[in-house]
């Protein structure tokens, strides 16, 4: 089976995974966030993502939906594993030496050494409410008196609402008001994650 | 405390949102600094220069430097919110001169919270010292291959990884993504 190798990176040209695999000389392509269902390239059940450190809830959910794809995270040796995290999630430390501490690792770099396994790049997924960011600047431009709401669609309020109840539940946060200053409680909770 | 409060809301970066100086900050301390620089010690490093050679340190570390001190220069710019404007699709719909508007609101309210000028300055600072401390370990680089010279080689590698070391703990303190204000 060739199996296919997807990595996140900052860039394609640095970083201790390039470097480990670029002696294969194999050509990187890139993958703009978390694979959704019906991207052409989506990865299929036996492939391999690494990942620098899972900076995004969307990663785990993603895990947990595709059991068949290995998602390896490159952690420093302070970052373990969380116990919530499905079985396909492996973590490694953060260097070189440490890929032959892993077996799941050290089974990839042997399928990698056989020429069975094909390099992507992936770089780091941003995914975000989009509409509850939107709708926390368009508060910030009219606290300076840069009234743009009326030029925003009728249901962008509506539906930066839902995010923000749907995050703030996560967080059991329930008195935060949707307003400029519970948006932006609620984004200091985000970030401390 | 009011430092504390006031640290964490200039460093709100929920969903650490991607920008191109979240990315290159993430080059220099992770693919540089911690990859290529403080994995190694003195004995790695004399046995580099007396076997093997190293190019990345002759031609890419000062590169890096001027990366880092390009990075300080433009970070306020780089970290702004104001960027994001121009990414959120519901705002592409809108009047361009609207969309200015609502771009320089945002980028206003960003520069009254912000402590990026500070951290800017003080990046300037640990890049140039760092290139300093780069530059007498490229002098001894070519030091012929004796005791004296591997101890030269030694005493300039433990000056690198102290500079080093400050540098990546600046570039630790930086966001890792759009703040919003």
């Amino acid at each position: 089976m060739i199996m296919t190798l997807y990595y996140f990176n900052h860039d394609k040209n640095a970083d201790m995974i390039t470097a480990f695999f670029a002696q294969k000389g194999t050509t990187a392509e890139g993958l703009q966030s978390v694979p959704q269902n019906g991207d052409a390239n989506k990865p299929r059940g036996g492939d391999v993502i690494f990942v620098h450190w899972l900076s995004s809830k969307a990663w785990e959910t993603y895990a947990k939906d595709n059991p068949m794809v290995d998602l390896v995270v490159i952690s420093r040796a302070s970052i373990t594993r969380d116990n919530q995290w499905p079985m396909n999630i492996h973590v490694c430390r953060h260097s070189a030496n440490s890929f032959g501490d892993n077996s799941k690792v050290r089974e990839f770099v042997e399928a990698y050494k056989t020429d069975n396994i094909k390099k992507w790049e992936l770089i780091e997924p941003s995914d975000y409410p989009e509409e509850l960011v939107a709708w926390y600047l368009v508060m910030i431009a009219k606290d300076k008196g840069i009234d743009v709401t009326g030029s925003m669609p009728s249901d962008l309020e509506a539906k930066a609402k839902n995010s923000f109840e749907s995050i703030r539940s996560r967080f059991g946060n329930g008195n935060l008001l949707f307003d400029r200053a519970g948006i932006a409680k609620l984004l200091q909770c985000v970030t401390s994650t | 405390m009011r430092d504390i409060n006031i640290r964490r809301v200039a460093n709100r970066t929920p969903w650490n949102i991607s920008c191109r100086a979240a990315v290159v900050r993430g080059q220099l301390k992770h693919s540089w600094l911690e990859n290529q620089v403080m994995n190694k010690s003195a004995d790695d490093v004399v046995h580099l220069w007396n076997e093997i050679g190293w190019p990345a340190l002759e031609q890419d570390f000062a590169a890096r430097v001027q990366e880092a001190i390009r990075l300080a220069e433009g970070m306020v710019s780089g970290f702004s919110p104001a960027q994001i404007v121009d990414r959120i699709a519901v705002f592409q719909e809108i009047p361009t001169e609207i969309r200015d508007m609502l771009r320089g609101a945002v980028h206003e309210e960003y520069l009254q919270c912000t402590e990026l000028p500070a951290d800017s300055a003080r990046l300037r600072d640990a890049a140039t010292v760092m290139g300093e401390a780069v530059n007498t370990l490229l002098g001894a680089w070519n030091n012929p291959r004796t005791e004296q010279g591997a101890s030269d080689i030694r005493q300039a590698w433990n000056e690198v990884l102290e500079k080093a070391r400050q540098l990546a703990q600046v570039l630790d303190d930086l966001p890792r993504g759009i703040v919003l204000p």
